[in-house]
């Protein structure tokens, strides 16, 4: 093609596993102002952070992708939802689709390759650093990953130490050689805190059940945690704490540990058969009380994290 | 208060206190008696009703796991190579020949209003190795209209080239999906998202956007009717606002042929909103609408090698499957649900996605305990023996993918799977030895609906060419027709409305021309049904 049509309208894949980052990247590209009536199309509507920040953002600018039957095409697919959008609505300025763990961003690319009304910004992929290579070797999700890399023309990585960026540079070549390489820049701990990555430490808190006077929120993630901190708060709060139960991955312990809390007492045993990560349960009494107690869980597990980015990103291959 | 007293030569209740009578006696919709003929004298206002006096009446057949898409595509033209009857009872002849798939085109698009493009759905290449399907083809049938032909797995479809030039895809290249000829154009077989964006933009809409109405709906039940079917779900169903309405229009008329039960789709919402539009449906139902289980899809399927395979994965060495969503957010929609106390079907064909799916609910069960989850596995085609021990000790059920053995066994036992994984595919009688709750199924459109038909795949295991696999793995006549009753009516929490022939249960009723039990099992497949009662409501041709 010699001349670009700038009357079509540019689309950016936005690729990369669950918890690379992809919302936060969204998120950030939001912020940082978007074309006049830009169209998102995310996976999870549930992953996306729409604060008060976001508030003048059209809701129905974002379409929540129904992900169909991969066999049948039952529901709704990305290629309906989308010729659909374009039918119903007057021409978006530009249009991001955040593709799903386990899309291939190549497949949705073509559609603007192909589309009348549609040309190629962008694909971008985002790398979680701390986690690439445990990701491409992964028995699951190996393959689909290294697809996602092999489809971008950038690839941005972020939980990376700039000394080992070098190295990482010469592996990633190996997925994808042409695809231009950039770094999120590290922010310090506290600006890390404030953004927390979507999955990793995902603090959701999910409001599981407020009815009556009780609540209840929960943790999950594959962050450690510092068990001690964790039994001091529980301590601390026993008085508006009903019940606490779960998995822990605890700091410097290589198994996963079954948390009980009841009756005032705390009990712990080694679990042998659970998820390779945390997930607790906690249940107490609505209030201010059980309020701060959920804020000083959610802290520890940010302590953690940070910990965690600066753990993982000690020489691994040095 | 009326009651009527059905006579027929058999009733098979299954009801193992008694598990045959000659009488039932209905009123106000529900059973009021099963028994003799004698046992109905308490009845002294009853009157007697003998149009069954000839025949044979089960439970009202269960399918645990279809779709009301079936109900959708038949607005279109059928192409497939199997035989298949629309929803007015008309028998499309299946179609053995590319001459007689073009012949039917050519008719078809006679009864399509000229302005329109034609759209057929069914064929299935498998059948047709031999030849190059491609829009020369379709051109010689129909060249100055578009066609769009859906393939069997409505995943691949081949057009015209008008319908190539109507999308603007007649010069493009070096797009996946989109097939080149010799000639170096795109010959008309088109797959993958891009190719599809671009034929539903050119068409104006999709074909899938009808399955919400209620149209539809009335459709499918008529199909389900006739094939004897009195409870059926749809088992991928958005929830959507005009969706749920059009659920609660069609099942508040009382002449309505089935009970309704769909699962929602668990990736169409966030954990938390699926959690609160589930409840907030749950209040809808009512007698023949019957809201709860949520539905997850893991892989593709088989046949599209899109099923997830544990090693040494495909037969021929075609590269492994794909996952519907990442593995990690799979098992943690299974937490979500179990621990909001809601029973998940989940749909895995490979045995890779069924050990993924066992360990998400092995994790759950250890941090939320529950009795009775019946979370219900959905196709397992070729579980392994590990698996099904385990599937037993952690309470699954089991809605096996029956339909498979017929339509695509040879596929199986020549590319996909091989030999020894055949003995094992879609592994009955296992299921049955360990107990595990059992249903079986047809996940129409997929393949046609008919649980009499799926009940004879399950006894003969007979492939389409003739092939018996997995003979170990039959099962016996009355199980057959359990796990299309009982068996289907548990997986789906309903086992204390339907599924068996006993006081105080719905007087949903399927009567036959032939006895089951003693027919050769090969007829199985081939007895007339008469009628369904739903509610006491008699349901006929007539």
């Amino acid at each position: 093609m010699t001349t670009i049509d700038y009357t079509l309208i540019p689309l950016t894949v936005i690729g990369g596993f669950l918890g690379a980052g992809k919302t936060t990247y969204l998120n950030r590209l939001i912020q940082g102002g978007l074309p006049k009536d830009a169209l998102i199309i995310v996976n999870d509507f549930g992953d996306i952070n729409i604060d008060a920040a976001l508030i003048d953002y059209r809701d129905d600018s974002i379409i929540q992708l129904s992900n169909g039957c991969v066999c049948c095409t039952l529901g709704g697919t990305l290629a309906e939802q989308l010729a659909q959008a374009l039918r119903i609505r007057a021409a978006p300025g530009a249009i991001l689709i955040e593709a799903s763990g386990v899309a291939n961003p190549a497949r949705i690319a073509d559609i603007a390759r192909i589309s009348r009304r549609l040309r190629l910004a962008e694909v971008v992929c985002i790398i979680d650093g701390s986690r690439a290579r445990q990701h491409a070797e992964n028995p699951l999700i190996g393959e689909a990953w290294q697809t996602q890399l092999a489809a971008a023309d950038k690839l941005l990585v972020n939980r990376l130490d700039p000394a080992d960026r070098q190295e990482s540079e010469k592996w990633l070549k190996q997925f994808n050689s042409w695809a231009h390489i950039e770094y999120e820049i590290e922010r310090t701990p506290d600006s890390v805190r404030t953004q927390p990555s979507p999955r990793l430490l995902k603090p959701k808190a999910k409001r599981l059940s407020s009815h009556g006077h009780w609540h209840t929120f929960s943790l999950s993630g594959r962050t450690r945690i510092d068990k001690e901190r964790l039994e001091t708060l529980i301590a601390a709060y026993q008085e508006v704490l009903f019940r606490a139960k779960g998995f822990l991955l605890a700091e410097h312990s290589s198994s996963t540990e079954l948390l009980q809390f009841s009756g005032g007492r705390l009990h712990w045993q080694s679990a042998l058969r659970a998820p390779q990560e945390t997930r607790l349960v906690f249940i107490g009494i609505a209030g201010e009380r059980f309020s701060h107690f959920e804020q000083a869980v959610q802290g520890l597990l940010r302590k953690s994290a940070s910990s965690e980015i600066v753990l993982t990103s000690e020489p691994a291959a040095k | 208060m009326m009651t009527t007293i059905y006579h027929a030569k058999r009733i098979i209740t299954m009801n193992p206190s008694q598990p045959e009578a000659t009488h039932i006696a209905v009123r106000d919709g529900r059973i009021l008696a099963v028994g003799t003929e004698e046992s109905m004298k308490d009845f002294v206002d009853a009157s007697y009703d003998s149009r069954f006096e000839n025949d044979f009446l089960l439970p009202g057949f269960v399918e645990g796991h279809s779709h009301a898409l079936e109900g959708a595509l038949w607005s279109y033209g059928y192409l497939g190579y199997f035989g298949r009857t629309d929803a007015d009872g008309h028998y499309w002849e299946g179609l053995r020949s590319i001459e007689a798939m073009q012949h039917r085109l050519r008719e078809y698009a006679a009864t399509v209003d000229k302005a329109s493009p034609i759209i057929v759905w069914g064929f299935d290449p498998v059948y047709f190795p031999n030849e190059r399907l491609d829009c020369k083809v379709l051109d010689a049938a129909i060249n100055d209209r578009p066609v769009v032909m859906f393939h069997a797995n409505l995943h691949v479809l081949t057009v015209n080239t008008a319908m190539l030039k109507l999308a603007g895809i007649d010069q493009v290249e070096g797009i996946e999906g989109i097939r080149l000829g010799d000639d170096g154009k795109p010959d008309g077989e088109l797959q993958e998202m891009a190719a599809m964006h671009v034929v539903f933009g050119a068409l104006g809409y999709s074909i899938f956007d009808l399955v919400a109405s209620t149209e539809t709906l009335q459709r499918y039940a008529r199909i389900a009717r006739r094939s004897g079917v009195t409870t059926i779900t749809d088992l991928y169903n958005p929830l959507t606002a005009e969706g749920v309405k059009a659920l609660e229009t069609v099942t508040a008329d009382s002449r309505y042929p089935v009970r309704l039960v769909p699962a929602m789709a668990a990736l169409n919402w966030s954990p938390e909103e699926g959690t609160a539009r589930l409840y907030d449906c749950k209040s809808r139902g009512n007698d023949k609408l019957h809201f709860g289980p949520v539905k997850l899809m893991t892989d593709g399927s088989i046949q599209g090698y899109t099923a997830r395979l544990k090693w040494p994965y495909y037969h021929d060495g075609s590269p492994n499957g794909i996952w519907n969503a990442p593995p990690q957010q799979l098992k943690d929609i299974v937490h979500h649900y179990h621990q909001a106390g809601i029973q998940l079907h989940i749909h895995c064909n490979g045995d890779e996605s069924v050990e993924l799916m066992l360990d998400a609910i092995e994790e759950a069960q250890e941090l939320w305990p529950r009795f009775d989850h019946r979370h219900t596995l959905q196709h397992c085609q070729i579980m392994d023996h590990a698996q099904l021990r385990r599937a037993a000790r952690l309470g699954v059920c089991l809605n096996i993918f029956a339909n498979h053995l017929y339509y695509w066994g040879d596929i199986h036992r020549t590319r996909t799977l091989g030999f020894e994984r055949c003995q094992r595919l879609e592994p009955l009688a296992s299921a049955r030895r360990l107990n595990i709750p059992l249903a079986i199924h047809s996940d129409a459109p997929v393949t046609p609906l008919g649980p009499l038909f799926t009940a004879w795949c399950a006894v003969m295991r007979l492939s389409a060419s003739g092939v018996q696999l997995g003979e170990h793995e039959k099962l016996t006549v009355p199980q057959a027709l359990e796990a299309i009753t009982l068996g289907a009516a548990y997986t789906l929490r309903l086992d204390h409305l339907v599924g068996s022939l006993e006081i105080g249960k719905f007087a949903d009723i399927t009567v036959l021309e032939e006895d089951p039990l003693t027919c050769q099992p090969d007829r199985l497949k081939d007895i007339v049904v008469k009628a369904t009662l739903v509610g006491g409501e008699v349901h006929d041709d007539n």
